[in-house]
């Protein structure tokens, strides 16, 4: 019986197999198998085949020199490289002019002759492996293929389409440069050596992504990063093994400390400054190719709530703002909790007059205070994602609906009582001040744990979600530093630069609650005094 | 710790007006008992109390005072948990049953027990400014009520009941015993015992002016009639129109700190019976000893009459500067004789 059911298996086995067509991963695994061989022809066919007679690939085959002549091939994909520049610089010096020199390409073989004397190019690699051939293809180089060479000639003729250096879309201010990175991953890296100009500022490349072939690179400075965060992140992103990455979140989401954690362990941002500045002082930032959003590690919760512009002002005019920036982080987090909290269950905090009024208002209002604000922040949360998703042709007739609608007439159909539109309003003012998005996330999730926990306990029940909500932060890092330093553990030096900003001359050295490995950042008679 | 302290600073009662000269002896009692307890820490660095007890007193008696170390942890732990606990359902939350409040900061303290001691201590480096700043300010709003004329006149009764007065603060610092499982977190146990003695006089300096604000405010005859002589300050005060009827404010930022200390008990109890039974990962302790937790809080003190009777010289000090200290001082005798008997581990490195 066991012997028929063995048998049966390895019948079914046996079938299966030829009639499963190869996996992805088969495929690659293949093609990084397979190499050039010294016959034109073949290795055509060999890329025909890789590409599978896709529609972009451009096979252009002619001949290089005279007498000897060699039959060539130049491999493009359209649309990926820069058509005029390989026609005129590319294609025309190798049919025209080493039909002119024919002498000097004798003595050599003909790839080492091309390679010095007659390609026009500033990069080009010898690549004999086809899966790499195969990726270098589709970032727009072009291939130049000789009969009787097993090796080809990748020329970077990189020319695609891209979005052009914008101001950035999500961190907006009113004294800071304009330009905001871009899709192009050699444009960002361009951005960032155009503000820290030493060589010692160092880009390392990987691919990330086993489908899409994602060029991603890390960044810093050496001679002031810590060794050892290099280390780590190079290590945390050689683990990572996925098929496709299309924007840094992938990577985010793979190489934070904490991945459950609803606090943002790594910064991301599209400022090149804000990348710039975060390399002086020691970090490590990754640019991903296919976003603008850059990440930048490690970050610690103050440095979140920091703007760029705070640096680019008057140290005052910074600390200033800077206070109502914590201020408006706590008030977004916590502002409709506490509202709810005193009008049920603390009216002797409220002014005499105030509670009155609060009273009246409530007056023909159907719902307790707890279920009036988590209708009116749902209200406020559909409403702001319906302001993102939108197209932006509807955008005028949504803020009729959204401001004049839903804030006035639900006042108006009893549904909610003025103060608490107040209260949820002011809460939604005070969330936009935060300059870094996914903290602000983090602010939205907590407010409606804020919330319920203070319609049980009031401040008390706050106060217990406070404290676990403490628990979690004080037990963050981010790559080894401590989510809340400078403040827990605390280190007096570093408050210069959170709890208030230090006028520049007296913020002598870098974060000192980071490992890096040169401290001082400045000489200490910078500060401007009469001679 | 300083807000358990500030509720019986002024509860003995023959001392009234003099309860300030108790706080200075406390100020002085406080730190002593932290830095002798401290002492018995250096003396083994590294190691806690559980490791280093059946080296010290046999296989047989120092697990036993090993556990008795313990059931004292649990039962500070715990009346301290009933003590907060009291205290919000007598000032805030007078239709809120105790045991909602039991559970509640059990289970963010037992939390806060799984995150680890560092997390614990992080915790304390951003309350305590908050503490000290909310603190700074109900006393000074405290000010224009005083009457200075209250403390007179000075020793009118003699020393004694200034004395037997200083007896329960002083005994509260008993409690520091937990240090004995928490000195070999800290590298440099010497220096660590500088900073807890420096802590405890700080916190008995805190004392002293609470009890000097809460005496010049309420008079010798209010005060010590009061079970939170500190929130009632706090209630009273107020700062023009800026700041009234916002005491519970205080209580919010001194239930912070409270909920750092019972952590930190809560920690050295997880740790110290994890070692005793042998337990690798304490952490996991952290849940059930909570919940074992509060039912003896619920049976330790009835109400808020019985705490008075208990926080009384003659039962509190008895039990803590008359039973717990003294075993204690035997401990620290007998380490001091025996001078140490060194980690067997160590020693073998040493031999080689």
């Amino acid at each position: 019986m066991v012997h028929v059911l063995r048998m049966f298996r390895r019948f079914r086995r046996d079938r299966a197999k030829p009639q499963r067509p190869p996996t992805i991963a088969e495929l690659q695994a293949e093609s990084e198998a397979e190499f050039l061989t010294s016959n034109l022809k073949r290795n055509i066919a060999k890329i025909r085949t890789l590409f599978g007679e896709s529609s972009d690939l451009i096979v252009r085959e002619f001949t290089i020199g005279d007498s000897p002549s060699f039959p060539a091939a130049m491999i493009q994909i359209d649309g990926m490289v820069d058509a005029k520049f390989s026609a005129s610089e590319l294609l025309s010096t190798l049919m025209v002019e080493t039909r002119l020199a024919r002498s000097s390409l004798l003595p050599r073989t003909i790839l080492d002759a091309l390679h010095s004397q007659a390609l026009a190019v500033t990069q080009v690699k010898k690549e004999q492996q086809l899966s790499r051939i195969g990726v270098a293809l589709s970032g727009g180089d072009s291939l130049l293929l000789v009969d009787g060479e097993k090796t080809g000639l990748l020329c970077s003729t990189q020319g695609f389409k891209h979005r052009s250096v914008e101001e950035p879309q999500s961190e907006s201010g009113v004294r800071v440069p304009r330009e905001g990175f871009t899709e192009v991953l050699s444009i960002n890296r361009s951005l960032i050596r155009r503000r820290v100009r030493d060589p010692r500022l160092r880009f390392e490349k990987m691919q990330i992504g086993s489908v899409t072939q994602t060029p991603v690179e890390i960044a810093y400075v050496h001679g002031i990063v810590d060794q050892a965060l290099v280390e780590e992140v190079r290590k945390r992103l050689k683990k990572i093994d996925i098929d496709g990455v299309f924007e840094s979140g992938y990577l985010e989401a793979m190489i934070s400390d904490n991945p459950n954690s609803i606090f943002p362990l790594v910064r991301r941002t599209e400022r090149p400054d804000t990348v710039a500045a975060a390399l002086t002082e020691g970090r490590v930032a990754i640019l991903t190719d296919g976003t603008p959003f850059t990440l930048t590690v490690p970050v610690t919760l103050p440095e979140m709530l920091h703007a760029s512009e705070d640096y680019y002002t008057h140290w005052v005019v910074a600390t200033f703002v800077r206070t109502f920036r914590y201020i408006s982080y706590a008030f977004a987090m916590l502002g409709p909790a506490v509202y709810v909290a005193l009008v049920t269950f603390h009216q002797e905090m409220i002014p005499t007059t105030l509670t009155h009024g609060v009273a009246a208002a409530r007056e023909g209002v159907p719902f307790t205070a707890a279920i009036e604000a988590f209708f009116m922040l749902s209200v406020f949360e559909v409403l702001r994602e319906a302001g993102i998703r939108l197209p932006r042709i509807v955008g005028s007739s949504m803020t009729i609906v959204g401001a004049l609608v839903l804030g006035q007439q639900t006042v108006n159909a009893g549904l909610a009582s003025p103060s608490m539109v107040v209260v949820v309003a002011g809460t939604a003012i005070a969330s936009f001040t935060n300059p870094t998005y996914a903290l602000d996330a983090s602010s939205r999730i907590l407010r409606f744990a804020y919330l319920i926990a203070g319609a049980l306990l009031g401040l008390f029940g706050i106060f217990f979600v406070v404290c676990l909500v403490g628990m979690h932060l004080c037990s963050l890092r981010s790559f080894g530093v401590p989510y809340l330093s400078p403040f827990a553990p605390l280190n007096v030096s570093g408050l210069r630069d959170t709890a208030y900003r230090a006028p520049w001359w007296v913020l002598i050295m870098r974060p000192p609650y980071l490992t890096i490995r040169d401290e001082k950042r400045q000489d200490v008679s910078n500060r401007p005094r009469p001679e | 710790m300083v807000i358990s302290v500030l509720l019986v600073i002024t509860a003995y009662d023959p001392v009234r007006q003099d309860a300030w000269i108790s706080a200075l002896i406390t100020a002085v009692g406080g730190p002593l008992i932290t830095w002798l307890i401290m002492t018995l820490a250096v003396q083994f660095p590294g190691e806690t109390f559980m490791e280093y007890a059946p080296r010290l007193l046999g296989k047989v008696l120092g697990p036993i005072v090993s556990v008795l170390l313990l059931l004292f942890l649990m039962e500070r732990g715990t009346f301290l948990l009933r003590t907060f606990a009291g205290m919000l359902t007598l000032s805030v939350y007078t239709q809120t049953p105790i045991i909602v409040f039991m559970v509640l900061t059990s289970l963010v303290v037992a939390v806060g027990v799984r995150h680890g001691i560092e997390v614990v201590g992080r915790l304390g480096d951003i309350f305590t400014p908050i503490y000290l700043v909310v603190t700074a300010v109900v006393l000074a709003a405290s000010v224009p009520l005083w009457d200075t004329q209250w403390v007179r006149p000075i020793m009118a009764r003699g020393v004694l009941p200034v004395i037997i007065g200083a007896v329960t603060p002083t005994a509260y610092f008993v409690e520091k015993l937990y240090l004995l499982i928490l000195a070999p977190v800290v590298p440099d146990v010497k220096r660590a015992r500088t900073v807890a003695t420096w802590a405890a006089f700080a916190a008995s300096v805190i004392m002293l002016l609470f009890a000097i604000c809460v005496l010049f405010t309420f008079g010798p005859f209010e005060a010590p009639r009061f079970s939170l002589p500190g929130y009632y300050l706090a209630r009273i005060a107020s700062l023009g129109d800026l700041y009234e009827r916002l005491d519970i404010i205080p209580l919010l930022a001194w239930s912070l700190t409270m909920v750092v200390h019972l952590s930190v008990i809560a920690y050295a109890l997880t740790k110290g019976t994890g070692q005793l039974l042998g337990i690798r990962d304490h952490r996991s302790l952290a849940f059930p000893l909570a919940s074992i937790g509060i039912p003896v809080a619920i049976m330790s003190v009835a109400d808020f009459a019985q705490f008075r009777e208990f926080v009384h010289p003659s039962i509190m000090g008895v039990y803590m500067l008359g039973l717990v200290f003294p075993v204690f001082l035997i401990i620290l005798v007998v380490a001091l004789i025996r001078k140490a008997p060194a980690r067997p581990s160590a020693r073998a490195k040493g031999g080689k």
